[in-house]
């Protein structure tokens, strides 16, 4: 680029110099023949007025045409001394405008060259925009490049790479949520197999004993059978509470005294967790009592159950930060699989077997979290536990 | 040598006497500053020639005095002298403040010589002078052509730059792009303009005004 810009440059300087030399030559050709500068070209014609002069001395009978002759020679020799007499002012004035078209095609040029810059700078700067673009997953990038040259084409070629970004963006995209949907009728099927299945065993046994007529192992399998009903319903209201998703009710609250009221309510709800706190006191915010205590809820669940059978500890803390409050939430649990931190808070996704958990209840605290205007995010999944910022405003 | 030496001081004695005549101004009927007694620049070295051209050599007299209202006065007079190359003879013009024109034909330089001699210019009127100014100032510039012969030769040049260029045996065939030939004419004016007239000769008097009766 710099190179075609330079050689451009370079042609259009020796373009300019050849103009300048041509014009030159040629006009001081042309200035040369028309001063008659050389002093024979006067004399001869003085000497031919004077001939015609004698001419017409010698044949009067043709006076009238020498005459004709002589003045149009003496109109001729009077311009030739005014030119002579001028010679200086004709120069300069032939050296000034000379310089003055040099000066003109110089600037001519400068500017040509500074404008190209100028405009490859401009184009350069789109460039670059659009890769900072493209780098953060911008899609269907228009760059608007309609030259053909180097630039052009790296702007086209950026357009294309968006574009097939975008198309494969959209691909993954649909393989995910068939993934998920898959997860999810996976999931629903055996939480309403397992019931059923148990239900069946049950009516089985509750038949046997109609026939049989034992009134205890009735009264038992009647029990079993309202358990599994009731467990369906709990299934039920489970998958339809993260469709129904209430919206918070905020209130201006203490923070520091929520979080202690919740450490101290909870201190033996996970027998295999430890909370602590650490809030500066008198931090206040509009949230939801209920629904920010079903998140940290969530959340503890979720350090429980990765902790198995080993003991561990959840720290708390909440701090104030510019533009808002934060609650960090850090357990010392084996942290977040690798394989699912990007999609963490989308529903269903989960490492926990069938049977063992929906995943929905990190995509529950999630929407919580936004619906207050704030967010939830994942901060440090290493193996020193996982750790998860609520934001509030 | 010693008669080049001796020729040298002729000469430069002769310049010196002519540079030390001045013309003088006098009282025309109360009414009229006049200019008379030039000095012989006729057979000065460079004027003499250029007389003899055929051109129309000016001679433009500028008299400056101060005025009777303040500021300043002034008045001027115009000499036209053209030398006829086929009939060798002098034509003179003199045009003086009142708006009067002379022309004069004069069969020889002698004669000419003689009638710059006896001239006598009105060149100021008395009436606009203050009365107690006692100096005026003349400024005399001798052109080399007049303006129609300036014209006709910027004319005359920016054509032949064109015909030139594209014809050099100055037939004035016109080439059928004219691109090139109008660029070339433009430039041909341009370098034609600075052809003007400047003066050849310029001479610079402070004289004495004659004294007036101030009126009661």
């Amino acid at each position: 680029m710099k190179l075609t810009s330079t050689v451009v440059a370079l042609v259009l300087m020796v373009a300019s110099a050849a103009l300048v030399f041509h014009l030159f030559q040629r006009q001081l050709a042309t200035a040369s023949l028309a001063f008659g500068f050389h002093p024979d070209v006067l004399d001869q014609l003085e000497l031919s007025l004077d001939d015609q002069k004698r001419l017409a001395w010698v044949d009067p009978a043709r006076e009238l045409e020498y005459r004709s002759r002589f003045d149009s020679l003496e109109s001729t020799v009077h311009r030739l001394q005014i030119l002579d007499g001028s010679r200086d002012a004709l120069l300069r004035r032939y050296n000034t405008i000379v310089v003055a078209l040099f000066a003109g095609l110089v600037v001519l040029v400068t500017l040509t060259y500074s404008i190209r810059q100028a405009s490859q700078a401009r184009r350069l700067a789109g460039i670059q925009r659009a890769l900072t673009m493209l780098a953060g997953g911008s899609n269907n990038i228009e760059l608007g490049e309609r030259k053909r040259d180097t630039i052009g084409r790296i702007g086209a070629m950026i357009e294309e790479t968006s574009r097939l970004m975008a198309r494969d963006r959209r691909r993954i995209a649909a393989m995910q949520n068939l993934t998920a949907w898959q997860e999810a009728t996976r999931r629903h099927a055996h939480e309403i197999r397992m019931p059923l299945t148990a239900l069946k065993l049950e009516l089985a046994q509750l038949r046997d004993g109609l026939d049989a007529g034992q009134q205890a192992e009735l009264t038992r399998t009647a029990r079993d059978a309202m358990e599994e009903v009731e467990r369906l319903g709990r299934f039920a209201e489970r998958f339809t509470s993260f469709a129904r998703l209430p919206q918070p009710r905020p209130e201006r609250r203490d923070l520091g005294e929520l979080l202690r009221d919740f450490v101290s309510t909870y201190a033996s709800a996970w027998a295999n967790l430890e909370l602590e706190l650490d809030a500066e006191a008198a931090l206040e915010a509009d949230v939801d009592r209920e629904m920010l205590r079903q998140v940290l809820v969530n959340l503890c669940d979720n350090s429980s159950l990765a902790l198995g059978e080993a003991q561990g500890r959840v720290r708390i803390s909440l701090q104030r930060v510019q533009g808002g409050i934060q609650i960090d939430v850090k357990d010392d649990g084996p942290g977040v699989d690798e394989s699912i931190r990007s999609r963490l808070f989308e529903p269903y996704v989960t490492t926990r077997s069938v049977g063992e958990g929906m995943g929905l209840g990190l995509a529950i605290s999630k929407k919580i979290l936004l619906d207050h205007g704030g967010d939830l995010e994942l901060l440090d999944s290493s193996g020193n536990g996982a750790a998860f910022r609520l934001t509030l405003p | 040598m010693r008669r080049v030496a001796g020729m040298a001081l002729l000469l430069g004695l002769a310049v010196a006497a002519m540079a030390q005549e001045v013309p003088r101004l006098e009282l025309h009927g109360d009414r009229h500053f006049v200019l008379s007694g030039l000095p012989p620049l006729l057979s000065d070295e460079t004027i003499e020639p250029q007389l003899r051209t055929g051109l129309t050599s000016t001679f433009v007299f500028r008299v400056s005095a101060p005025g009777a209202r303040g500021g300043k006065s002034r008045g001027g007079a115009r000499l036209e002298i053209r030398y006829d190359l086929w009939d060798e003879v002098f034509h003179v013009t003199k045009l003086e403040i009142t708006g009067e024109v002379a022309r004069q034909r004069l069969d020889s330089a002698e004669a000419l010589v003689e009638w710059w001699d006896g001239l006598r210019l009105i060149v100021l009127d008395a009436q606009t002078v203050r009365a107690t100014a006692n100096q005026a100032r003349v400024e005399l510039d001798l052109l080399p052509f007049s303006r129609s012969e300036e014209l006709d030769t910027q004319r005359w040049y920016s054509e032949s730059v064109g015909r030139a260029e594209h014809n050099p045996d100055g037939k004035g065939v016109r080439s059928p792009s004219g691109d090139s030939n109008s660029m070339e004419q433009v430039f041909g004016l341009l370098i034609a303009t600075s052809i003007r007239r400047r003066p050849l000769v310029s001479h610079v008097w402070t004289l004495e005004l004659p004294a007036r009766e101030t009126s009661p």
